[in-house]
């Protein structure tokens, strides 16, 4: 049983007039409101009520677009000239040097530096450089804020999967998804509060939108790109007519069974549920009616593109539009539509140039169409990996896994757009200017939502524990916010 | 009010009692006197030692800190007519269910609040049998135990329950989840352990065997340092299965592909410590990794000298468990075969496979020396540990717990404010440190101020819902205080003086009119007395009935709904242990874990990344028995939820979400579960039909009814009340037309809209939650 004192008290004198389940669970979301209690602990019984934010926030809502494998930001968005010249060169001794606290990076890579085949080119007003991978996301120089100076704290998928979606390198702790939807609910009571979209996830599996140790309404949900936006939405297909009987039934003895148990929440909260669950199932059946969406919104998702691949990505950047507008609070994709992502150990360039095909132009799509919309403002977008890559060769014109210097952009939500913070060294290697560690990125994210990361916390085993660990260990990232 | 505050005079809690006393400042002698007095925090460390500036303790904290209630030994005094002084003095206090009540009640009527009244016996042996076994009781069972006329009714029953398979199968679940028991590695490959399900067999059958838990945690521990050589006993074996427990955490086995050993070990080794604080101890370790604790007595040094009991652990996937006999036959029986072999093997390499004439004679042997080398015996193998040697590696502590850097060798020892010097170990053999052992027998101890509390409050807190801390794996000042304390020492003493029996600890507990109060709902027999009603007045002083003015209802967690709805459908199979079984689960969340996509292609090189789906039936089992995969939990018991199996979890969320509706309303698996029930029941009344017929009513009439009856005495435990009759007949007769109108014929639509109603009765709020 939920043991919340302050709301249970409530509760217990409210129902003592009688409410159904429902409407009080509504009812309490509202009173929450008028009082202006800030970051109120959740309601058990509606627990995806909208919470105020700590302080005003800039962004409401957030899709973060992650990209699984770990993308050579060398090769997208990290231009570095030196790296051209260089090109099958050794690396600067002054470089190798360096004691790294990740291990490994080296062993695995040939002495020989590695360029890409690209053309790099200013964009915008903002001269932002890009190479010639991303030619879509490129006319959004002006409107992305560049973080280069990220690093990591492992060189290996899952623990760097685990520590850019969750905080922590060990599985377990609730993703960035879960600890939002908690600290501020959702917009919209009839979808969840987020909501996932995948082919493939990232390395780790489900632990990375796992709730952890936070109450299992802010676990993220998944929703498909194809067919029925959801699992168990609906029932199997001969009981679709007898839905709605078999509900009341349940219903009417439900509410029978709590009024014996007075005081028990929980069973309130149940048949609120189901409800909930109910409505739900048109609510989010509509999410998926890509078909109300016009030809030129089509097209400009890629929809239609012979590339399948970038079709179904496309579909998902599309989705995660329909499901912010709806006001869902948090959205994440994962680029990848098979096991390999990103992760270009050998043949670098086919790796970056296939999954750049697949995004660049939806991600683009998707950009248009929030600022289009006037969502952007409100919305922060977040492109991330969980690491970098070498600018050195491995084996046969690959790239290793680098945590100590890569790139990640942001916009929207508040975001000081067309800059760019920090900077690795000559060859993109290390993050020398500005290093900036996931845990500020996560601190960034959350101060935008007007999240206090210190003062988001559960217990949990005796501990407070926070999104961005121990207290005040972190600090924004510096001018991101102009 | 310096002046009344000085380090001297702590503990806090002494001064506030002892202030009252001393209106006159003159009377230092007196208090001095009275606080040398005070009991041992801890026996074996004085106060003075703690307050001297020297020890470390109160080097950090300054004499603060030291009055942590979980700090001092449980204590129990007298309680005329229950608990007398001799008792006390012989230690031979013992657990009884009727002392459990007068603990109770003295804080129920100190607080002006009035006992719920016992529940009736129908809601007391469904509550009791999912208590105990994690499974619905019978029709059967239920109208057995109504009707008993004989005495002790109920006590046979938690007898007969205790003594049950099913019993053993539940309770693991619970110690399962605070050891965080998974049957993969965990990250990005995330393999099976093909082992790893023999420790869970061994956790159900330790409490089927009411293995008493000093032992029981002795062998976790330190299981192979209990035994020397081979296993000569059932007992033994199980001894080296148990170190099972020392390889649950997660691994990361990719860790060494990128050099990243020294993180890795960091990690195992902090999550032996935490687990195993908090497991045993309840004592937050993991809180003083990088500095010193924030609200208790621990320094950060006590996290790593607490990590150095566990610095020589060795995995080992080959534990030899056959029995040291069984052992030998297998050596002879071996050495026999390599007799056969050898001059077979000699003669072969006398031969040239390239000569024509010699090449029949060469398949021939080769066949042979296969043949006989299948006949080899290898003993069984545990997935376990033992110490890697004698001496084990330095274990430094880490500056702001960071492994990079690592500053001062620390030696094994306890929380230094229990004792600050380092651990005394002995060796058992040559061949280990003997410092598990050591850390083992130390938890085990009877002084150990924490061990017997932590256990069994974890118990009341199954039975009751919360604990009696409802912190059960923080007994620091950042936990919550017990509700009960006097309840809770006795509870502790008296369970150690029973040889830490967990069956009698149960027996005690379910026993009590504590227990077998009603959760809310009037009894039956005591409808008509006003009197007897739940009080409005208990609910509104304490509505968080922390005082157990009556019984909580429960939810099932997520394993137990899953069971229940196989048990009551008729499809749960049993299952005699062993390796666990994969049940389906779409391929589109399979696509979670690439990890899984690359075995599903033959990618991960025999590794076993993926998922082994097996058949639908053959999955019918106890949720205990379906893998427990890190990166994908099953999501029927996801959602209800299941724990993640990274940490310790002492207390199942039971949060109340759509997505749950959903699953139980709409998901294929929850569906064919009222599918099978309804078809059940179908044939039961076929094989009725051919009985005495009844006077009254029509055949139909009857039919319908009965089968209605059917469905809730399988389902509830209970008949349905002529409303629900009603309201149910309504649901048969609409639906019975709608699937008519469909075009399926009557027979078809008499099944299809009784399956409906099943469904309808599964997804109660009574079918989860019990009373």
């Amino acid at each position: 049983m939920q043991t919340f004192p302050q709301s249970r008290r409530q509760f217990f004198e409210r129902s003592a007039g009688g409410f159904a389940g429902v409407a009080l669970a509504a009812l309490m979301a509202e009173q929450g409101r008028k009082e202006g209690l800030h970051a109120s602990p959740f309601d058990p019984l509606n627990p995806l009520a909208e919470r105020l934010s700590h302080v005003a926030p800039r962004a409401k809502q957030v899709i973060f677009l992650f990209q699984y494998g770990g993308p050579s930001t060398l090769d997208l968005i990290d231009y570095k000239p030196v790296l051209i010249q260089q090109q099958g060169k050794p690396v600067p001794e002054s470089l190798k040097q360096n004691p790294d606290k990740v291990g490994g990076v080296f062993n695995h890579c040939k002495d020989e530096l590695m360029a890409g085949p690209w053309k790099w080119s200013q964009q915008g007003e903002s001269g932002l450089w890009f190479s010639d991978l991303l030619p879509h996301t490129a006319r959004h120089a002006d409107d992305l804020c560049l973080v280069h100076s990220m690093y990591s704290e492992s060189s290996n998928h899952a623990p760097a999967t685990y520590l850019m979606n969750t905080g922590a390198i060990l599985g377990g702790k609730p993703s960035l998804g879960s600890w939002v939807t908690y600290g501020l609910g959702s917009l919209n009571q009839n979808l969840p509060g987020y909501v996932l979209l995948y082919k493939v996830g990232g390395l780790g599996g489900s632990a990375n939108w796992s709730n952890g140790f936070l109450p299992a309404a802010f676990q993220g949900t998944q929703f498909r790109a194809e067919g029925a936006p959801a699992l168990n939405l609906a029932p199997p297909a001969e009981l679709a007519n007898v839905q709605r009987s078999t509900l009341d039934l349940i219903q009417r003895l439900n509410r029978r069974h709590a009024d014996q148990h007075p005081g028990v929440l929980d069973l309130d909260g149940r048949i609120a549920s189901y409800e909930l669950a109910y409505r739900m199932q048109s609510k989010a059946l509509d999410i998926g009616e890509l078909s109300q969406e016009t030809k030129e919104t089509h097209e400009s998702y890629g929809l239609n593109d012979e590339n399948s691949s970038k079709a179904l990505f496309g579909r998902m950047c599309l989705l995660s539009r329909r499901l912010v507008e709806k006001g869902v609070r948090f959205v994440q994709l994962y680029n990848a539509v098979d096991k390999l992502g990103w992760d270009g150990h050998e043949q670098s360039t086919d790796y970056h140039r296939r999954n750049a095909a697949q995004t660049d132009q939806p991600i683009a799509a998707l950009l248009a169409d929030l600022k289009q919309r006037g969502l952007l403002d409100s919305t922060l977008v977040l492109w991330a990996g969980e690491f970098g890559r070498t600018p050195m060769m491995q084996g046969n014109l690959g790239r290793n896994h680098n945590p100590y210097g890569f790139t990640i952009w942001m916009a929207g939500g508040g975001v000081k757009p067309g800059q760019s913070i920090g900077a690795t060294d000559e060859i993109g290697l290390r993050a020398v200017d500005q290093p900036q560690s996931v845990k500020n990125l996560h601190a960034t994210i959350l101060t935008a939502l007007g999240l206090n990361p210190d003062e988001l916390f559960f217990e949990s085993n005796g501990r407070q524990e926070r999104l961005t660990g121990v207290a005040q260990s972190w600090q924004t990232i510096p001018g991101v916010f102009g | 009010m310096k002046l009344f505050r000085p380090r001297l005079l702590r503990p806090r809690d002494c001064l506030v009692f002892v202030l009252p006393l001393v209106p006159v400042l003159g009377c230092w002698a007196c208090l001095i006197t009275l606080i040398a007095a005070d009991e041992l925090a801890v026996p074996g460390v004085l106060r003075s030692e703690l307050s001297d500036p020297e020890h470390p303790v109160h080097q950090a904290f300054q004499g603060e800190r030291l009055d942590l209630w979980s700090l001092k030994p449980p204590r129990v005094d007298a309680v005329p007519g229950f608990i007398s002084a001799e008792q006390i003095a012989e230690n031979s206090v013992r657990l009884s269910s009727e002392v459990i009540d007068v603990f109770i009640r003295r804080q129920l009527s100190a607080a002006g609040l009035k006992p719920a009244p016992e529940t009736d016996r129908r809601r007391l042996i469904r509550r009791v049998t999912f208590d105990l076994t994690g499974l619905p009781p019978t029709p059967k069972e239920v109208q057995t135990f109504v009707e008993d006329p004989l005495p002790r009714a109920y006590e046979r029953l938690v007898e007969r329950l205790l003594a049950s398979p099913a019993y053993g199968e539940r309770w693991a679940r619970h110690w399962l989840d605070v050891v965080r028991y998974a049957d993969t590695e965990g990250f990005e490959r995330d393999e099976f352990r093909p082992q790893i399900w023999q420790f869970r067999d061994y956790v159900i059958r330790s409490l089927q065997q009411d293995k008493p838990f000093d032992q029981f945690l002795r062998e976790q521990l330190a299981g192979d340092e209990l035994v020397e050589g081979p296993p000569a006993t059932p007992a033994e074996v199980d001894s080296l299965i148990a170190t099972g427990f020392l390889r649950l955490g997660s691994w990361d086995s990719t860790a060494a592909i990128f050099q990243e050993e020294a993180r890795h070990r960091d990690q195992q080794q902090g999550d032996l410590a935490n687990t195993t604080a908090s497991a045993f101890l309840g004592l937050t370790l993991a809180c003083c990794q990088c500095h010193d604790h924030k609200y208790d007595p621990l320094l950060q040094v006590d996290h790593f000298r607490f990590r150095a009991f566990f610095a020589a652990v060795a995995p080992r996937n080959d534990l030899v468990i056959e029995l040291a006999a069984e052992q030998t036959v297998i050596a002879s029986h071996n050495a026999e075969l390599e007799q056969l072999v050898a001059p077979v093997r000699a003669e072969l390499a006398k031969l040239d496979k390239d000569k024509p004439e010699d090449q029949p004679r060469f398949q021939e042997l080769s066949t042979q020396i296969s043949e006989l080398e299948r006949q080899q015996r290898s003993p069984r193998t545990a997935m376990g540990a033992t110490d890697s040697g004698a001496e084990a590696p330095a274990t430094h502590l880490f500056y702001q717990g960071d492994y990079s850097e690592p500053r001062q060798e620390v030696a094994p020892g306890f929380p230094s404010v229990v004792e600050a010097g380092a651990a005394r170990i002995t060796a058992p053999r040559a061949e280990t440190t003997g410092r598990r052992r050591a850390l083992a027998e130390w938890i085990a101890s009877r002084q150990n101020p924490w061990t017997a509390r932590v256990f069994v409050n974890r118990v009341w807190q199954q039975h009751f819902g919360t604990g009696l801390v409802a912190s059960a794996n923080d007994f620091g000042f950042s936990g919550s205080r017990p509700t009960h304390p006097e309840l809770l020492d006795w509870l502790a003493v008296a369970w150690m003086n029973d040889g830490w029996s967990i069956k009698r600890l149960h027996q005690a507990i379910l026993c009590s009119a504590t227990y077998r109060q009603a959760s809310n709902e009037i009894p039956e027999h005591n409808r008509s007395a006003d009197s007897t009603r739940v009080p409005d007045e208990n609910l509104r002083r304490d509505p968080e009935n922390r005082l157990l003015w009556r019984q909580n209802v429960k939810r099932l967690d997520a394993e137990t709904l899953r069971d229940n709805l196989l048990a009551v459908s008729g499809a749960l199979r049993p299952y005699d242990a062993g390796k666990p079984l994969w049940p389906f689960v779409p391929l589109e969340l399979l696509h979670a874990q690439p990890g899984i996509l690359e075995a599903k292609d033959g990618g991960d090189g025999g590794r076993m990344q993926g998922w082994y789906e097996d058949p639908l039936e053959a999955t019918d089992v106890r949720s205990l028995y379906l893998v427990r995969k890190r990166s994908l939990p099953i999501p029927f018991l996801q959602v209800f939820d299941l724990p993640d199996t990274t940490v310790s979890c002492s207390r199942r969320e039971t949060t109340v979400v759509a997505p749950q509706a959903l699953m139980l309303f709409n998901s294929p698996e929850a569906v064919r579960f009222a599918q099978i029930l309804a078809t059940r029941i179908m044939s039961e009344k076929e094989a009725a039909a051919t009985g005495p017929v009844e006077e009254t009513g029509s055949a139909a009439e009857r039919s319908w009814e009965s089968r209605v009856e059917r469905v809730f005495q399988t389902a509830l435990s209970r008949l349905p009340d002529p409303e629900e009759l009603s309201v149910c007949r309504e649901l048969l007769t609409q639906h019975h037309e709608q699937y008519c109108h469909e075009g399926h014929t009557a027979d078809e639509a008499e099944r299809l809209s009784l399956r409906d109603l099943c469904r309808a009765v599964m997804n109660l709020n009574e079918f989860l939650y019990i009373d």
